[in-house]
C-alpha cells in the first residue's frame, strides 16, 4: 500500500476533458522522504518510516539526527509510518512524487478536522432540538431527555452530551484523484478532504483497490 | 501567487471576450447526444455575472415562446465555445433581476456604444482566435457545421 503526506493548500474547481466542472482539493507534497524501514526482525513489524517538511537540528532527539544525518538530509518536523509500503533502498532519503497516484484512482486520505470548540448536541450530535413557537419557552437548542426516572435512576455511559467538537483524526475514504501534477508534486482531489488549510493530511492507496 | 490561484490560471481559456452586464450576447454551446454533437447557440441578455478566474460565470436571460428561459454559463468551461457580444447596454446596476418583473417593450435596455481602445482592440484579436479555432473544428467535420447552422436557426 502506497502513500505519502502532502499539504493542504486550498479549493477551487477545474474542468474535465468532458467539460464537467468539479471541485477539488488542492494538496502539495513538499519534501516527503522516506527515512527508515521498520522490519519484522527488529520492530516485529513491516512499515516505512516517512518524514515530513523540516525542523531545526536542535529540536531533533539524538536518534532520529543519527537517521538524518546518514541519508544527508534535513531534519523533518513530522514523521509517519505507512504500513505495508515497499521501497528500494536506493530510494531512501530521496523525496517522494505524487505519481504513484493515477489520475481516476480512488485513494483515502486522513487528516485533523477543524476546531469548533465548545459545541451544543445539535451541532455536535445533529440533534433536533426543540420548536420555535406552540407554546416552547427559553428552550431552543437543548438536548431535551438524557434518560429515564428511578429506574436507572442514573445517565447511561456514552450518552451524547455538549463538549469539545473537532480536531479529531477523519478519515475520509474513496476520495477520486482528478488531476497529477508530478512537476509541481501536486495531486487535485475530487471535493473535500478533512482539515484546514496548511493542515497536513495522508493519503493513501486503497487496500485491494481495483484501480 | 499562491497556488489555488496558479492552478486557477492555467485553467482559464486564453481568448474570452470582455462580457459587461446588460449586454446582449450569443453563446454557442456545444451538445453531445450520444455519439453526435452540435452547437447550439443562445442569445439574451447578461443580467448577472459572478466568480473570478476560471470559475467565472453568466447568467443569460432570453424570451423562448413567452417564457422567461435564464442560463448559467461558466465561461471557462470547454462546452462554452465561444461567447458574442452583440450589443452593449446603458445599465446603473450589477444585478438586473429587475428584468425579470418586466415584459416586451419595458424589458429593453438602451444600447451604448463602447470605445475603449483596450477593450475593443482586445476583443477583436480574441474574436479572430476564437474564429479561427471555429473554423478549424468546421473544417474536421464539415457535414456537423450544416447542421450546427440549421440548429442555429431554429433556436432563434
Amino acid at each position: 500500500m502506497q502513500g505519502l503526506l502532502g499539504k493542504k493548500v486550498g479549493m477551487t474547481q477545474v474542468f474535465t476533458e468532458a467539460g464537467d466542472c468539479v471541485c477539488v482539493t488542492v494538496v502539495q507534497v513538499e519534501g516527503c522522504v522516506p527515512v527508515l524501514k521498520r522490519t519484522q526482525k527488529k520492530d516485529g513489524y513491516e512499515a516505512l518510516l516517512v518524514a515530513y517538511g523540516q525542523r531545526k537540528a536542535k529540536h531533533t532527539n539524538k536518534p532520529m539526527q543519527g537517521v538524518y544525518s546518514q541519508l544527508k538530509i534535513d531534519p523533518a518536523k513530522l514523521l509517519a509510518e505507512f504500513r505495508g509500503m515497499e521501497i528500494d533502498d536506493e530510494e531512501m532519503g530521496k523525496p517522494l512524487s505524487v505519481e504513484m497516484f493515477k489520475e481516476g484512482e480512488r485513494v483515502n486520505v486522513v487528516g485533523v478536522s477543524k476546531g469548533k470548540g465548545f459545541a451544543g448536541v445539535m451541532k455536535r450530535h445533529g440533534f433536533a432540538g426543540h420548536p420555535a413557537s406552540r407554546g416552547n419557552h427559553e428552550s431552543f437548542r437543548g438536548a431535551g431527555s438524557i434518560g429515564m426516572a428511578t429506574y436507572p435512576g442514573r445517565v447511561l455511559k456514552g450518552h451524547p452530551m455538549p463538549g469539545r467538537m473537532g480536531g479529531d483524526r477523519v478519515y475520509a475514504k474513496n476520495i477520486q484523484v482528478v488531476r497529477v501534477d508530478a512537476g509541481n508534486n501536486i495531486v487535485l482531489l475530487k471535493g473535500s478532504v478533512p482539515g484546514a488549510n496548511g493542515g497536513i493530511v495522508r493519503i493513501v492507496q486503497r487496500a485491494g483497490s481495483k484501480n | 501567487m499562491n497556488l489555488v490561484d496558479q492552478i486557477e490560471h492555467k485553467e482559464m481559456k486564453e481568448a474570452v471576450p470582455e462580457v459587461r452586464i446588460g449586454d446582449t450576447v450569443r453563446v454557442h454551446i456545444r451538445i453531445v447526444e450520444g455519439a453526435k454533437e452540435r452547437v447550439q447557440v443562445v442569445e439574451g441578455v447578461v443580467i448577472k455575472m459572478r466568480g473570478s478566474q476560471n470559475r467565472k460565470t453568466i447568467t443569460v436571460r432570453k424570451i423562448s415562446f413567452g417564457v422567461g428561459v435564464e442560463r448559467i454559463f461558466p465561461l471557462h468551461s470547454p462546452r462554452v465555445e465561444k461567447v458574442e457580444v452583440t450589443k452593449h447596454s446603458k445599465v446603473r446596476r450589477a444585478k438586473l433581476y429587475y428584468l425579470r418583473e418586466l415584459r416586451g417593450k419595458a424589458a429593453r435596455l438602451k444600447e451604448v456604444r463602447i470605445q475603449s481602445k483596450k477593450g475593443t482592440g482586445q476583443s477583436k484579436k480574441k474574436a479572430k482566435a476564437a474564429a479561427k479555432s471555429a473554423a478549424k473544428r468546421a473544417a474536421a467535420g464539415s457535414g456537423e457545421k450544416t447542421e450546427a447552422k440549421a440548429e442555429a436557426k431554429t433556436e432563434e
